[in-house]
């Protein structure tokens, strides 16, 4: 299931980064360009809060119901994500379980492939949602 | 920032077990609405009124948000631990995170305090200069219980010999 795309303005990577990952790389050009990166790009965690936000409206067009997420079981940063590059998801369900931490809920598995321009892989997401339980 | 390092503490000298309490946040309603807005648009996190009505009886943070501010505190306590050291770890890249679990929700008003913990040290070296370190991250809330927990692989500059 192929998620919409987003992408991240410079001032989103730096209003992000100033708030919650305040390092040269994220919030400087010529910091970013120095480092192990290469560039100024985002905060590995505004990739994956954008991605799993892509790949849980995608399960709510799918008629799945998502609730919230509760686990992420393995997240892989692959490559830095670059100002104004599109971000999309491509999301596989895996298992379901009858228990979530949420109330009332079940836990549905799902592996989350997140794509860069030219479906280069920028990082992959293990994790588990809590959705409304099936009637 | 002063440029005299006093000691060097290169991955080699980083020991497991190592234990830090990076400091505490409280979250503000105002704050989680403005993260939710941007970034989990659920009425859980972005909508007091309509909260109230669903699972919580209110308003919570956003799970990433939660997360992210694991990130800021720990560049905030990198920043005055490492005065005066060269610090392998400032401003090493994450490369992968396991067993990430919310636990409980963080409401407004609610004060989460981060800890780390180095759990494990890889014999793999990236690009001739980083070693990984992987470390045990925890937050709770002010009354003691643990709302978030995960492992995540950190690099850290080697020393040249």
């Amino acid at each position: 299931m192929k998620s919409q795309q987003r992408s991240l303005s410079q001032e989103e990577i730096i209003d992000f980064a100033k708030a919650f990952d305040p390092q040269p790389y994220h919030m400087d050009a010529a910091a970013g360009d120095a480092s192990i990166f290469g560039g100024l790009c985002a905060s590995g965690w505004q990739v994956a809060a954008v991605a799993t936000q892509l790949a849980s409206n995608t399960l709510v067009a799918e008629g799945y119901n998502p609730v919230m997420l509760t686990e992420v079981c393995e997240l892989k940063w692959r490559k830095p994500t670059f100002v104004d590059q599109s971000i999309s998801t491509e999301v596989q369900l895996g298992c379901r379980q009858q228990d979530s931490m949420v109330p009332g809920c079940e836990s549905q598995r799902v592996e989350i492939s997140v794509f860069g321009p030219g479906e280069s892989l920028v990082a992959e997401i293990s994790a588990v949602f809590a959705v409304e339980a099936s009637r | 920032m002063s440029n005299l390092y006093l000691r060097n503490r290169w991955f080699e000298d980083l020991p497991v077990g190592e234990f830090h309490v990076f400091g505490s946040h409280t979250f503000s309603e105002l704050e989680m609405i403005e993260f939710a807005r941007q970034y989990d648009q659920a009425p859980e996190y972005t909508d007091p009124e309509v909260a109230r009505t669903l699972r919580w009886g209110g308003l919570v943070a956003a799970p990433w948000h939660v997360c992210a501010m694991w990130m800021r505190k720990m560049v905030d306590y990198m920043e005055v631990y490492a005065q005066g050291v060269n610090d392998g770890r400032r401003n090493g890249a994450g490369i992968s995170v396991q067993s990430m679990t919310w636990l409980e929700p963080v409401r407004p008003g609610h004060t989460i305090t981060y800890t780390y913990e180095i759990i494990g040290k890889s014999d793999k070296v990236i690009r001739d200069k980083w070693g990984v370190i992987r470390s045990r991250n925890e937050a709770f809330n002010q009354n003691g219980a643990k709302v978030l927990s995960f492992e995540i692989d950190i690099l850290a500059e080697r020393g040249s010999d």
